[in-house]
């Protein structure tokens, strides 16, 4: 097991700090390069006139998760040392509500909103603003819900350990799911002539 | 476009191929092997009612049973990274020169099976009785203490115990989960289940 | 740059990521830091109790802008400006629908932005945080948060065609 880095003490965390910026420059640039700065191109995949959000969003996923599969079936990297975010199925079921229905009237996503502001666009500075002030509103009703924020926990389980499938197959599974999308993707696109 | 027609092609052939042999592989952690224990330590195993569940050893702590004396047979750095509370840290090496001579009831765990047993049969041969044994070790005590799990369509005896599990793990900070889907052939180590516990807590 | 080499340009800097300091991207959480110590900065007493602030200020010992996802989220800005400049993209200009006005679009991104810091912050992680990261880690919570967000974004299209028309 040579990784996590971080993790089996080969960085220390103000060399992890400085990672994060360099880290940060190249998801920032290819963000830009696949034009995600661009609240209209974004928003047309919610019209099906531009299926880019799709497009990269799904074989970025695809390229970690099956990064992640062989390195640790390599011996490469340790998982059970990898940060895996915890599951709590009502929040995140309505935070995904919520934030979809954001996503869709502002156009960008507080990742893409960085790049947009980044390159000039004034409606993606807003965004950010408008997204610190969401953020301030929630921090204060916070108290209020608590309850609900910390219900029905799963804590850090993953699709084939609650399914009880072989994680390959899940692996396998999404990959196909991918491709698919790719390929339904591509025929709406020539369909729409853009 | 042709061009990243013939890119997109490739890449697509790639993530295909990748995700079959993932399938086939199934998991992404290496193949772990349980260590059996010798036969002729498993033909001398002790009396199976001085075998002690964790649930028992965990009321028999919080009860603060009388002279009860927990020994821990594990190295330092694995006791040092955790142990069952109160316990005291007596390498297999030093056990057949430590003073047990106080009166009370003794109750031994070590890392694995092998070498619990070959603890206990040291005390036996030093006329330590009472003599409890716990062999399903450190990992258990976090996974049925620290915590405590119902799995989904649990039968009845699974969820009697773990309402006597739920009880005790209150006490020693426990969180319990329930309708938690079974997994077939997973075996938990210690340091797994440790892990688990404490990977860190980074917000997103 | 075509889309799907983008997604796996993305994909190595997150695999380099999970390998170097064992955690993925996000974004939201970067402006927790900045919401938590801006308000820590100006009423402290109004932040003590809170955990929705004290989280993000952690134990006083360390600036809590001096973080993992603050410094990160500078980067993908300084990425994103980089990339805009060497490609002759750099320019103000508002991206919007021909039929609403600049005005218009400014008050539905504001609108927008605020929305989504509130759906982000419920859960737990933004489309760089879970769905990026958490669904290549296949963690359930992220899978449904993606599944619930773009079923709303295409529930609610409808309200907002005219602006990006």
């Amino acid at each position: 097991m040579n990784a996590p880095w971080l993790g089996i003490g080969i960085l220390s965390v103000d060399q992890s700090l400085a990672l994060a910026l360099v880290i940060g420059l190249g998801f920032g640039w290819f963000l830009e390069r696949g034009g995600l700065g661009n609240a209209r191109k974004l928003a047309g995949q919610f019209y099906l006139t531009d299926m880019t959000v799709l497009k990269v969003m799904f074989s970025a996923i695809i390229t970690t998760m099956l990064g992640l599969f062989w390195l640790s079936r390599l011996g490469f990297i340790d998982l059970t040392l990898v940060y895996l975010p915890p599951t709590f199925l009502l929040p995140q079921l309505l935070g995904g509500l919520v934030f979809g229905f954001g996503f869709v009237m502002g156009g960008l996503c507080p990742g893409t909103s960085c790049v947009a502001a980044a390159s000039g666009r004034i409606d993606g500075m807003m965004l950010l603003v408008g997204m610190l002030f969401g953020i301030f509103v929630f921090n204060e009703i916070y108290p209020l819900i608590s309850g609900f924020y910390g219900s029905t926990p799963l804590g850090q389980i993953t699709l084939a350990e609650q399914f009880n499938l072989p994680h390959g197959l899940v692996v396998f599974a999404i990959v196909a799911m991918g491709l698919m999308a790719f390929l339904v993707a591509e025929h709406l696109e020539s369909r729409h002539g853009s | 476009m042709g061009t990243d027609r013939g890119v997109n092609t490739i890449l697509a052939i790639i993530a295909l191929t990748l995700a079959v042999l993932a399938w086939l592989a199934g998991s992404p952690y290496e193949k772990t092997t349980r260590q059996e224990i010798s036969p002729l330590l498993a033909s001398l195993i002790p009396a199976p009612e001085d075998r002690l569940g964790v649930i028992n050893l965990a009321e028999w702590i919080r009860d603060r049973k009388p002279g009860l004396r927990i020994l821990d047979l594990r190295t330092a750095e694995e006791f040092e990274q955790f142990h069952i509370p109160t316990a005291t840290h007596v390498p297999l090496l030093k056990l057949a020169f430590s003073d047990l001579s106080s009166p009370g009831v003794t109750v031994l765990y070590g890392a694995n099976e092998e070498q619990t047993l070959r603890g206990v049969l040291v005390l036996r041969t030093m006329g330590i009785t009472p003599l409890h044994y716990v062999d399903e070790g450190v990992g258990q005590w976090l996974k049925q203490i620290i915590n405590p799990t119902l799995y989904e369509n649990p039968s009845s005896e699974e969820r009697t115990q773990f309402q006597s599990a739920s009880e005790v793990a209150a006490y020693f900070g426990g969180l319990s989960r329930t309708n938690v889907p079974r997994r077939e052939g997973f075996l938990d180590s210690t340091d797994e289940v440790l892990q688990r516990t404490m990977r860190r807590g980074c917000s997103f | 740059m075509n889309p799907y080499l983008a997604g796996v340009g993305i994909g190595l800097v997150l695999l380099a990521s999970f390998v170097l300091v064992g955690r993925g991207l996000g974004a939201s959480g970067a402006f927790s830091s900045v919401v938590a110590s801006t308000i820590a900065g100006t009423a402290p007493e109004h932040v003590a109790g809170n955990p929705a602030y004290t989280g993000y200020l952690r134990d006083g010992s360390v600036h809590p802008l001096k973080d993992w996802l603050v410094f990160e989220i500078i980067g993908v800005t300084l990425g994103g400006l980089f990339s805009a400049l060497l490609a002759g993209r750099l320019r103000l200009s508002i991206d919007r629908g021909t039929q609403i006005s600049d005005r218009t679009r400014l008050f539905l991104a504001f609108g927008g932005g605020a929305i989504m810091g509130i759906g982000a912050k419920l859960a737990r992680g933004c489309t760089s945080g879970q769905a990026l990261t958490g669904g290549a880690m296949l963690s359930v919570g992220s899978w449904l948060f993606v599944v619930a967000a773009f079923a709303a974004g295409y529930l609610a299209s409808p309200l907002f065609r005219r602006s990006w028309k």
